[in-house]
């Protein structure tokens, strides 16, 4: 087996372990509302996402082979930046799932690669404008957007439905709630199972296995639709947690209201080609649904947590792509790519390790929220 | 302002708060036909859930043809 066989297996095995954690790390968006008003039984919720991710990433098979389009420079982008992008991208998921943060696993992708290519390349590899418009501009107006239709979009549920008893209310926003959820989770499967399509296919063609124009193979299709829908049923609980209990007290009229709010935004924003990250989206109509509805209360500690953590998402899984790079690229050869993935390993072993202690399961994720609202405080009701 | 594609921008904002907006708003007008008890109600809240599946569709539409 020679080198560059290693590098690109290696490659592969990181794709779709990011893409796995990119499935844990966003079954919250579409599923915490759901779990919190009593909806769907945890289990339940976490099945039917994956089901709906893994069919979602059959549904549209144009797959780009790229990554950080129109931000990196593509003659910039190796293998070996590529698996230091990945590895970047995988250690903020992470880091922000144990501390139960919502974060978008596009834009750690993004600053995992834009680290690592600054480092191979320097800075003209890395356009400026592009990281303006494709993570920082949408990164502010993604939340804006996602509060303003969900505030509306609750207060007028509130409103109409007044008169309305109160079972046929529950029972019905019950029923659409899992029905708006559920387009949330097959827009997900859609969007981002064919992100890590792309990045394999990019390093298939890199090596030479497959040429420019041959597509994506038919097992690459399937290994992304399958380690997504696994990522997604493992169930990020600790971030379903934050979202669908941490933010705001949600009843099912506002859940109902800020799953149509995160579809319609998401899928409008994918029609006319504005990318906004579906984690802020679904965030920002968590926020909108407090809002919406009188003296319910939001808890702003929370969202500033978040805030901080987008902030952040950049620069800091840029920094892991950078030092992922050099480190690969000081030992060199496969054996670099072969010691940093096995850094990688056992730090993410460590962290599950870490995460033990404040497990956050389907059997607590519903328990009251208490003190500043990190997952440790979990279970222990003041 | 070429980092910032204002024209995509406005769409998204307003399409997504119509489209955002009115479906919660025909759910609800729905739930409320259909508890009026009356058959009259029950057609019209009938139709507003028809108009709703219409927009589940639609976004089904968008996904396909990405």
């Amino acid at each position: 087996m020679n080198g560059d066989l290693v590098l690109l297996i290696v490659v592969v095995i990181t794709a779709l372990s990011f893409d796995f954690t990119n499935g844990f790390h966003d079954t919250a968006n579409a599923m915490a509302t759901s779990i919190a008003t009593g909806a769907l039984k945890p289990k339940v919720a976490v099945a039917l996402s994956a089901v709906l991710n893994f069919v979602g990433a059959f549904l549209s098979l144009k797959v780009a082979a790229t990554i950080a389009n129109g931000i990196v420079d593509s003659g910039a982008i190796t293998l070996t930046v590529v698996f230091a992008g990945l590895v970047g991208g995988l250690a903020w998921n992470l880091i922000t799932w144990y501390y139960g943060i919502p974060s978008s696993s596009s834009h750690a992708l993004i600053g995992g690669v834009v680290g690592a290519t600054l480092l191979a390349s320097g800075i003209k590899a890395v356009k400026g404008e592009g990281l303006m418009s494709h993570v920082i501009i949408p990164a502010v107006l993604a939340p804006v957007a996602a509060i303003a239709v969900a505030t509306v979009g609750t207060f007028l549920v509130y409103v109409l439905t007044r008169q309305v008893a109160e079972k046929t209310r529950t029972k019905g926003f019950k029923i659409g709630q899992i029905g708006s959820a559920s387009l949330v989770s097959l827009a997900h499967g859609t969007n981002d199972a064919q992100k890590t399509m792309g990045i394999i296919t990019l390093a298939l063609i890199a090596n030479g296995t497959i040429t420019q124009h041959a597509g994506t193979p038919f097992w690459v299709v399937v290994c992304s639709a399958t380690a997504i829908a696994a990522g997604t049923y493992i169930g990020g609980w600790r971030v379903i947690r934050t979202l669908g209990k941490g933010l705001t007290e949600i009843e099912t009229p506002q859940g109902f209201a800020a799953e149509t709010s995160s579809a319609t935004v998401i899928l409008t924003s994918t029609h006319f080609g504005f990318p906004l990250s579906t984690t802020q989206v679904c965030t920002g109509s968590v926020i909108g649904a407090g809002l919406g509805k009188r003296l319910a209360q939001v808890r702003w500690s929370v969202a500033a947590r978040m805030g901080l953590a987008w902030l952040i998402t950049l620069p800091a899984a840029a920094l892991v792509g950078a030092v992922a790079f050099g480190a690969a690229h000081l030992i060199g050869g496969a054996l670099g790519v072969i010691v940093v993935f096995t850094a990688a390993v056992v730090f993410a072993a460590l962290l599950y390790l870490a995460s033990r202690k404040t497990a956050v399961n389907a059997g607590n994720v519903n328990d009251e929220w208490v003190g500043s609202g990190t997952p440790t405080q979990v279970g222990t009701p003041v | 302002m070429s980092w910032i594609d204002t024209d995509a921008l406005w769409r998204v904002m307003v399409a997504s708060l119509v489209g955002g907006v009115g479906i919660a708003a025909l759910f609800s007008v729905g739930l409320i036909g259909l508890s009026s008890g009356r058959t009259v109600g029950r057609v019209a809240g009938g139709v507003c859930f028809v108009l709703v599946i219409a927009g589940v569709l639609l976004g089904v539409y968008v996904m396909l043809d990405k």
